[in-house]
């Protein structure tokens, strides 16, 4: 999900990375909501608010806004930062480096809304602030890494594509376009999963309240896990291959061995990998 | 060099920009404190509506929704506790606000929760609004006048 770069991504690529980090970010959007009374992804709307607080003379309320969409753009920022500046060097650690900051936001936002929130409105504030951040670091990441194809924190193109996609696949030449089909998947499955984790969120928040941010942490984990253990396994692989293919080298000194059965396996885990 | 110096510069007028106007606003938090009276509550929707609203309220069957049908003097107290006056009797509620400043929170003793919005909160007027969609289909508005012989807000300046 994290390894592969822009367009050396496939779509299962996508697929897994859109699914868990839009029910991420339909779980954290809900949850703001429920919680802050305020959502934490919802740009457009955190516009259409700043401009309506102004016109109403409430520069407390635009200050706020303005701040949390500052944050926004500056989690963005600085997700795309890391991709650009160490792609190069090692692109998992490029890739992961936002998410990290994103789970350690969140958890810090549950631990303190668990143990210490008075419910006052600077603490309100500033944990929307951090939620808001945190969401900027995922759509930043999610975007740049799939040049723009995995946008999480919010629906208003994803519907706006999946609408355009549907209307055109009512002439045959779109329906068989494999590209086009992979794309109304892709945005189908993001949608749907901001759905069920706004669902969830709604759900679960009345029972577990603040430590739902230690749920969503924990997609979050599974997304950076996940090819880090590809990664190890592909190590692994590589080295056992080698390790074999070294013994080959040494048995073939050997006439009498049968080397092929090794070769054999090689690259039964090569075409495995 | 001159690249950082720019970003830099976007970075702090964009600061600047929120901490300018936090500086030029009142904080709801301190600017709700002290006693209101409610001067009046009507429904908005109330043209779609009018014959449900009239009737309901008529026959108070919206009553146990909102505080307001009973309450006349709200005093916002620092700390977060709100003492209202209801037919010369008093209760003793908390108080938070939410979000960006606009959502008032009310808590019972039981543990009961009402959501107003803060739609207005100027020196000497404010105005809720309590969605109900229960009885009564609309949104009712509090609107409320600060009691002159306030000085809490005074007091903490």
């Amino acid at each position: 999900m994290l390894r592969k770069y822009s367009n050396s991504r496939t779509l299962g690529d996508n697929v897994r990375l859109g699914v868990l980090t839009a029910f991420s970010a339909g779980m954290v959007n809900i949850g703001s909501l429920l919680l802050f009374f305020s959502f934490s992804s919802n740009i457009t709307g955190h516009y259409a608010i700043l401009a309506a607080e102004l016109v109403k003379g409430n520069l407390y309320q635009a200050a706020v806004v303005l701040g949390w969409i500052f944050l926004f753009f500056f989690g963005g920022f600085t997700s795309n930062m890391f991709v650009i500046h160490l792609n190069k060097k090692n692109t998992y650690i490029a890739h992961a480096i936002p998410l990290i900051l994103e789970i350690i936001c969140l958890i810090a936002v549950g631990t303190y809304g668990h143990f210490f929130y008075k419910e006052t409105l600077a603490e309100t504030e500033v944990m929307l602030a951090l939620m808001l951040f945190a969401m900027g670091l995922q759509n930043g990441l999610t975007a740049s890494i799939s040049n723009f194809a995995v946008k999480t924190t919010h629906l208003t193109g994803a519907t706006t594509d999946l609408g355009i996609l549907f209307s055109m696949f009512t002439r045959k030449e779109y329906r068989n376009n494999k590209e086009l089909k992979g794309k109304a998947i892709l945005l189908a499955s993001i949608a749907s999963a901001y759905l069920a984790g706004a669902i969830v969120s709604g759900i679960t928040y009345m029972h577990i309240g603040f430590r739902l941010f230690y749920v969503v942490s924990l997609f979050l984990v599974v997304v950076l896990f996940y090819d880090f253990y590809k990664l190890k396994l592909f190590r692994f692989l590589t080295n056992r291959r080698k390790k074999l293919a070294a013994k080959t080298i040494q048995i073939n000194t050997h006439a009498t061995f049968p080397t092929m059965q090794l070769k054999k396996e090689t690259e039964k885990e090569a075409a495995v990998y | 060099m001159k690249l950082w110096i720019t970003y830099s510069a976007v970075f702090v007028i964009g600061i600047a920009a929120v901490l300018l106007l936090f500086n030029a606003s009142a904080n709801p938090e301190k600017a709700i404190l002290g006693k209101w009276k409610e001067t009046e509550w009507k429904f908005e929707k109330a043209i779609a509506f009018a014959a449900d609203i009239a009737a309901a309220s008529k026959t108070k069957t919206t009553q146990p929704e909102f505080s307001f049908h009973r309450a006349e003097d709200w005093e916002f107290l620092p700390g977060g506790l709100l003492r209202l006056k209801i037919a010369g009797k008093e209760e003793h509620l908390s108080w938070r606000i939410k979000g960006r400043g606009h959502v008032l929170q009310i808590q019972y003793g039981d543990n009961r929760i009402e959501n107003y919005q803060l739609t207005v909160l100027e020196n000497n007027r404010m105005v809720l609004n309590a969605e109900s969609d229960m009885q009564a289909r609309g949104i009712a508005q509090l609107i409320f006048e600060r009691t002159k012989t306030d000085t809490y807000a005074q007091k903490i300046q």
